[in-house]
């Protein structure tokens, strides 16, 4: 039998269904450290966090019969944690998105905000600016600079069209240009 | 990796694995993923189904109804058309149309398609489809079920008994006599005065025609603003089960229904008295 290690996600889960539920494990293991990194966006207090990654793969856990191989699986598994996210934050409270130093060279990259002297001032300003923008923005953005996804795959994760995808993150990128640039 | 990050992975995985492994956590059935599914897509062709229904059924209306009729009459003819519009059988319509496109975005089918393209191609699909519909004797077949069946028809004569109920602002029936500067007229209703001296133009209709007017009831009748005659093909309702209430023309004493009008005879009554003989 192939080691669960090199199987791939969508074989892994057709493993569980039909064979052993213990290779769950292996998914959790693949995926856990990507979604904590993810919902970090939207969710900043640790214990908050982890409850709502450990909903999160309860919930792939028992909806497992309901993907479809023919389809990605991260992407699936990322469209879960991003509703569980979601939900918390609708229950909850809006939040600062948290974002690290290696993001923030992202972010500066990408955004080419120039002549930046603080950095950490810089660092505020993006957490300051990513939470106030619009939803439909902030998500597409998140998942495009933060978590590396193609708009394929965003598209996937959000359930939207790949062109209004591309729409989005690049209305997005401008409104957080402009409100680094008059933050400066 | 830091161990106390070591420890929570490690930490995170027994949490979940441990309730799997208890059984305390399951996996759904595929049965149960797949009646949701063929629930979600039922109700949706059903929704779909019953917009297409419910369109051939608007044609329907506008083509047998006296609505569009009283817009042959221009701006006079508007508060007629407003209040025989059929508002549940549109709102009906526009709301089933709004449950699918609901459907299908909540459930994310197509969503790599924009939302507006696959509303409108919703929308262009049902009215087609209609529209064929509307061609065929079904509409017919529903409205006669209004009346032959009392169950189906007290679910059906809301959306379509707008098409045969009186109006303030409008009229149409049978002329059964003439007089100087009226006519009277039967409506699958009643019989009704209707008085043409409010006329701009002179109208020259004869017993046993039907006509349609507009203009405004009062207490003895209706006074007609703008009027004329129609062809028993034309005439709105005659092909919706209601003929019998027109009756056919036969001639009447002159003068004899105004007479009974006065003592407070019903009007079908006084109808049958003043046949001529």
């Amino acid at each position: 039998m192939t080691a669960p290690s090199k199987l791939s996600d969508e074989e892994l889960v057709v493993a569980v269904r039909e064979k052993d539920k213990d290779l769950y494990a292996e998914i959790i293991r693949r995926y856990q450290i990507k979604l904590a990194h993810y919902l970090r966006k939207f969710i900043s207090h640790p214990d908050e966090l982890e409850d709502v990654l450990q909903e999160v793969f309860i919930k792939v856990y028992r909806n497992l019969n309901d993907f479809d191989i023919s389809r990605k699986f991260s992407s699936w598994i990322y469209r879960i944690a991003h509703n569980e996210a979601l939900n918390h934050l609708k229950k909850y409270r809006k939040e600062l998105i948290a974002v690290d130093s290696e993001e923030l060279q992202i972010m500066d990259d990408k955004l080419d905000v120039a002549n930046i002297a603080d950095r950490n001032l810089l660092k505020i300003d993006v957490r300051r600016a990513l939470s106030m923008l619009k939803l439909k923005y902030r998500d597409p953005i998140i998942l495009y600079f933060f978590e590396q996804k193609s708009y394929e795959e965003i598209s996937d994760i959000l359930h939207l069209p790949k062109n209004t995808v591309g729409t989005l993150i690049a209305r997005g990128k401008s409104e957080l240009k402009n409100f680094l640039i008059a933050s400066l | 990796m830091s161990t106390t990050n070591k420890d929570k992975i490690l930490d995170l995985e027994d949490k979940v694995m441990s309730q799997i492994k208890s059984g305390h956590v399951q996996l759904r059935s595929r049965l149960m993923f797949l009646a949701e599914k063929l629930g979600m897509k039922g109700i949706f062709l059903l929704c779909a189904s019953f917009a297409v229904i419910f369109f051939a059924l608007v044609l329907f209306y506008f083509k047998q109804s006296d609505n569009l009729v009283y817009l042959s009459f221009g701006s006079r003819g508007l508060y007629a058309f407003l209040e025989s519009f059929p508002y549940l059988l549109v709102v009906s319509f526009l709301i089933l149309i709004f449950i699918a496109g609901f459907i299908i975005r909540q459930n994310g089918w197509l969503y790599k398609q924009s939302f507006g393209r696959l509303a409108f191609a919703l929308v262009i699909f049902v009215v087609l489809l209609g529209g064929v519909l509307a061609l065929t004797n079904i509409a017919e077949q529903i409205e006669q079920g209004m009346y032959n069946s009392h169950s189906a028809g007290q679910i059906i004569h809301p959306f379509l008994g707008r098409g045969l109920s009186n109006r303030a602002r409008g009229l149409s029936g049978r002329v059964i006599e003439v007089g100087a500067d009226f006519v009277n007229v039967q409506t699958p209703w009643e019989i009704i005065r209707v008085d043409m001296s409010a006329l701009s133009l002179p109208v020259d209709i004869e017993a046993g025609e039907f006509m349609i007017a507009v203009g405004h009831r009062q207490a003895n009748g209706f006074v007609a603003e703008a009027l004329h005659a129609l062809e028993e093909d034309d005439m709105p309702m005659i092909g919706r089960g209601v003929r019998r209430q027109f009756g056919n023309y036969r001639p009447m004493v002159p003068g004899c229904l105004q007479a009974c009008f006065g003592a407070d005879t019903p009007s079908g009554t006084c109808r049958e008295a003043c046949f001529v003989k």
